[in-house]
């Protein structure tokens, strides 16, 4: 026998004689369910899986019905927001089609469904009476926002079909006022997203539409077997934007500028880019150059991804833009990008630099977790409250692939399916930290959204996963705590909440800032308000700055940390 | 003490395993391949070579063989596991051991491993400029800069006109905060292809970077303007594995590949290979007459448009292509009548109207051919023909003012045509 260096033979050595220790390789926890965050530190248990015990059992119908259509493959939507007034964060889930009646010219849906929270994170079915009507399209996302200003959140539903607007009575009770505020938006519509964007006060929106779909066409892979059709399948088309004009939207598109661009657009979330003071919003297209909508002076919009660096990856290659979040998730100070893909491209990351983007992917850590598979969701959070974004991301291929050896789902869908990952932030690198958190990364499923919000009040954040043809799951977030946590509910003097606003936390010479927003991810909407992990270890009272959407700055210092803290424009300190 | 109780333990493990001096066995257990959906062209090829490496489970070659044509028909991962033991069986041979590191890339596979085999495949041809062009991609993509930066590097120092590894260098050097050595390569890239959409993309984000932000415009828009990419990677190796698919989306996409360089010729065999494996779709014989009537080959042309339109009797595309045959054949009659049953609101394609164009101007119909010209004009601006064609339908009709209106913006396109020389005389008119 040759011999072997010391280390490198023992580590073997233990590796054969562990191999049939049996379980995942995890060292052993204190198991998945128990017990409250506090202090936990099970080693598998960062998310527990408390669907069951949630009261949430809603199931997503694709409708599919054997002859591989893409919408049934790309739906999911799903929503958490305060329905009914009372403080915690209920839950809305978008359904897809019925099984049996997805025949041509029939697209009923199933369903959508609604759950209120008790405050504690147990939901009840409300559905019924709620006026959340089945509509007749194919069910694909929501977004959330208050577009009447009377400080109750509002829904719109996108759909493959005529989306709908639902306005919020108060009670959990809606009323479809689709025809009313002249909302006419057909086609297939995926994300959208409430945002001011002429600075008026009120919510405007842009809508992502996909792609003109030839429900007869048949695609094949490359071994010739039937499949799903892909993006290029279909024309391209231009995403919608609608003005508020107060008590109506007015579908702007042709005259802002967007209309003239055509795409397959999935993501899209609103920021102020370009720090002029304006919003801005970026589009993640599928298989197309994403685009960067700048706003202008003139109220409309000009495309600057090319210019700015984020139309295509480091190679200069398109990529199947899916989901996306903007946060300052290097440290930088800046609105960072990061977008979820296709399998054999990387999920990417953009840092920002003064306004303009650089592919900074490959220092990110996310070429060897995530270039095997599909990207759909994404929520960025502060998992363990140490101050720094985590990355929560749903998978699920769209193109056959082999089964995963965990995957218990039934063809068709078992070739799609693919594991979910957590990946931990540190600095502007994300690690995968699939084995403290095997709730939410063993399972191989066709996952589409992820919602996050504090569900339980307990000042973490938990998660809802949507899945094609397959129950919602619902995360508690059970990771141990590095510090102590703000959850920051930024308002106008009348009660709306102040959709746009930058919230800094100042802490031990720390910065760390959250747009106050609901629209990211993909095809959903979580909780609008800016949560913060305090983990400096500083003692002192960290204060809080908001660059209001008006323009204006505050400084506030909030008693206390490890608490809501509502902020009200116009009651802070003048900067 | 410990050490010799390890020593213990494993002599004890390896007498029960059967250990010794020599590499662990090679597992040349052939990959489980569901052949069961797959078009039968492709499950005869990949039948046939999956068959090979169960008879010569040993045979490097087998094993390469059949990793080469499950890479041609987009089984990746299927593909890198079967040149994992082609490389293994004999590691002396470039091709497997390039290849098996390029799908590594594709597959996601760690970048330890992954500048493991390109190291092996550089240490067996080290003149190969794809391999370093791919390998800086790959480190590029996992953030291991320093390699990319030397990889790409490498690829330049065999080839300094590669425009691919170029613009690789290029896009690296913006990421590293270089903007201006960027735009040195970036630009160079462009000088050889200026349509290149990832040059002019990284192009314009190094001027966005340095401040140039008309410049960093122009290029985004210049983008915006072309299709595809037009830098060539310049790899055989990687066209032979891509010749090898035989499936109809392997045959589609050469097709496409070729008719967008312009060898229609190149684009018939693998269109046929489509019309076979897709007997239901009109589609594919009306796109497959189309290269065929552009060739010349006009009476197998007409055959593929008749099956289309047996399979759909209303296909546009399919009478709007027959009846350009049969403006040439002067059959207008029925020409016009196919014409105005393939029109239905939606603008057919340029030289769709500039044929029925060209058929009512054969009747005398000039206004209305001008009118068809127009809709040419619309769909091709940067095409003279149907401008000149339309001046003179408008003279024909006795519209002078208009017909020297559309001359002026002809000979703006192309001064150098015979037609222009009726602008001088109409004017004087």
């Amino acid at each position: 026998m040759k011999p072997a260096s010391g280390i490198l033979f023992e580590s073997v050595l233990v590796a054969l004689l562990c191999a049939g220790c049996g379980g995942d390789g995890q060292t052993p926890g204190t198991g998945t369910g128990a017990g409250s965050n506090t202090g936990s530190s099970a080693s598998d248990g960062w998310l527990v899986e408390v669907t069951a015990a949630s009261g949430i059992d809603f199931v997503h119908h694709s409708g599919r019905q054997g002859n591989l259509v893409l919408t049934e493959i790309m739906g999911g939507g799903a929503a958490l927001f305060d329905c009914d007034g009372d403080g915690d964060l209920d839950a809305f889930f978008v359904d897809g089609a019925s099984d049996s009646a997805r025949s041509e010219g029939d697209r009923s849906s199933t369903p959508n469904r609604l759950f209120r929270n008790d405050g504690s994170g147990v939901f009840t079915d409300a559905t019924e009476g709620a006026g959340l009507a089945v509509p007749d399209g194919i069910g694909m996302g929501v977004c959330v926002g208050d577009v009447d200003g009377d400080g109750l959140d509002d829904l719109y539903v996108t759909q493959f079909g005529r989306d709908r607007l639902y306005h919020n009575s108060g009670g959990g009770r809606f009323e479809d006022v689709t025809d009313a505020y002249g909302v006419d938006v057909a086609g297939w519509s995926c994300s959208a997203a409430f945002f001011d964007a002429d600075a008026d006060g009120d919510l405007d929106l842009f809508v992502t539409q996909y792609i003109d779909l030839d429900l007869e066409l048949e695609c094949r892979d490359g071994a010739g077997r039937r499949t799903w059709c892909p993006p290029l399948s279909g024309a391209p088309v231009a995403d919608v934007f609608l003005r508020n004009t107060g008590g109506r939207f007015v579908d702007e598109s042709e005259r802002v500028g967007i209309a003239a661009v055509r795409a397959a657009g999935l993501g899209v979330v609103c920021d102020d880019f370009d720090g002029d003071g304006r919003a801005d919003v970026f589009v993640a297209n599928d298989g197309y150059e994403n685009h960067l909508w700048i706003g202008r002076e003139d109220g409309t919009f000009r495309d600057e991804a090319v210019a700015r660096g984020v139309a295509f990856n480091h190679l200069g290659a398109p990529e199947a833009g899916m989901g996306v979040v903007a946060e300052d998730l290097t440290g930088g100070g800046g609105i960072d990008l990061l977008l979820t893909h296709l399998q054999e491209e990387t999920n990417t990351l953009y840092r920002a630099r003064g306004g303009i983007f650089v592919d900074d992917t490959g220092r990110s850590g996310l070429f060897e977790t995530t270039m095997a598979y599909t990207g759909f969701g994404i929520a960025a959070f502060d998992i363990e409250l140490d101050g720094d974004l985590d990355l929560a991301i749903a998978n699920g291929r769209v193109r056959a692939g082999i089964v995963a050896p965990q995957c218990e789902l039934a063809a068709p869908l078992d070739v799609l399916a693919e594991p979910n990952l957590l990946l931990i932030g540190a600095g502007g690198r994300f690690a995968d930290a699939a084995g403290r958190a095997t709730a939410f990364t063993g399972p191989a499923e066709v996952s589409r959204g992820v919602c996050a919000g504090d569900l339980d009040g307990d000042g973490d954040v938990d998660l809802v996963v949507t899945q094609i043809d397959g129950p919602a799951r619902v995360y508690r977030n059970d990771a141990p705590r590095a510090g102590g946590w703000w959850i920051v509910d930024a308002r106008e003097p009348d009660g709306r909440r102040a959709i746009g606003a930058r919230v800094t936390v100042l802490e031990g010479g720390a910065r760390l800032a959250r747009t106050v927003r609901a629209a990211d991810g993909y095809v959903t909407s979580r909780d609008a308000r800016a949560h913060f992990g305090l983990a400096s270890g500083s003692t002192q009272t960290p204060e809080l700055e908001v660059l209001w959407p008006t323009g204006e700055r505050e400084q506030f210092t909030p008693a206390g940390r490890d608490r809501v803290v509502t902020l009200v424009r116009g009651e802070g300190r003048e900067l | 003490m410990r050490r010799s109780l390890l020593a213990a333990l494993v002599c004890l493990l390896c007498l029960g395993s059967g250990c010794s001096d020599a590499a662990p066995p090679i597992d040349t257990t052939p990959p489980a391949l569901d052949f069961a959906d797959m078009e039968p062209r492709v499950r005869t090829v990949l039948s046939a070579l999956h068959e090979r490496v169960r008879a010569e489970p040993q045979s490097a070659h087998a094993w390469a063989e059949l990793g080469y044509a499950l890479d041609a028909h987009a089984m990746l991962v299927e593909a890198e596991s079967s040149l994992e033991r082609a490389v293994a069986l004999d590691p002396e041979r470039f091709k497997p051991a390039y290849l098996f590191a390029f799908l590594g890339d594709l597959n996601g596979r760690d970048a330890d491993e992954l500048v493991r085999r390109f190291e092996r495949a550089a240490e067996l041809r080290g003149d190969y400029a794809p391999l370093f062009l791919r390998e800086g991609d790959a480190m590029n993509r996992a953030g291991r800069y320093d390699r990319a930066r030397a990889s790409y590097g490498r690829a330049l120092e065999i080839d300094p006109k590669y425009g691919k590894a170029h613009t690789g260098l290029g896009g690296l050097l913006n990421v590293l905060g270089e903007p201006e050595a960027a735009i040195s390569h970036l630009e160079q890239a462009r000088a050889q292809a200026p349509d290149d959409r990832p040059t002019l993309a990284a192009l314009a984000q190094a001027y966005g970077l340095v401040g140039r932000m008309d410049d960093a415009q122009e290029a985004s828009e210049r983008m915006r303007a072309t299709e595809g990419s037009a830098l060539p990677h310049n790899d055989p190796l990687r066209a032979q594995v891509l010749a090898l698919g035989v499936s109809s989306s392997a045959a589609f996409q050469r097709a496409r590949r070729a008719m967008q360089a312009g060898d229609l010729a190149a684009a018939v065999p693998d269109l046929e290979i489509v019309a076979e494996a897709q007997p239901q779709d009109p589609d594919v014989p009306v796109r497959l007459a189309f290269v065929l009537l552009k060739l010349g080959r006009t009476a197998r042309g007409v055959e593929e448009l008749e099956k289309a339109l047996k399979l759909d009797a209303d296909h546009s595309e399919a009478h709007a292509l027959m009846a350009q045959v049969e403006v040439e054949r002067g059959a207008l009659d029925a020409a016009l009548e196919r014409f105005a049953r393939a029109y239905r609101g939606t603008p057919l394609d340029s030289d769709s109207h500039r044929a029925w164009g060209v058929a009512l101007a054969q009747q005398s119909r000039h206004d209305e051919a001008a009118g068809q010209f127009k809709m040419a004009i619309e769909q091709s601006p940067k095409d003279p023909e149907p401008r000149y064609l339309m001046a003179l339908s408008l003279e024909l009709a006795g519209r002078v003012p208009e017909a020297i209106r559309a001359y002026e913006e002809a000979v703006r396109v192309l001064p150098a045509h015979p037609l222009a020389q009726r602008l001088g005389p109409l004017r004087a008119k």
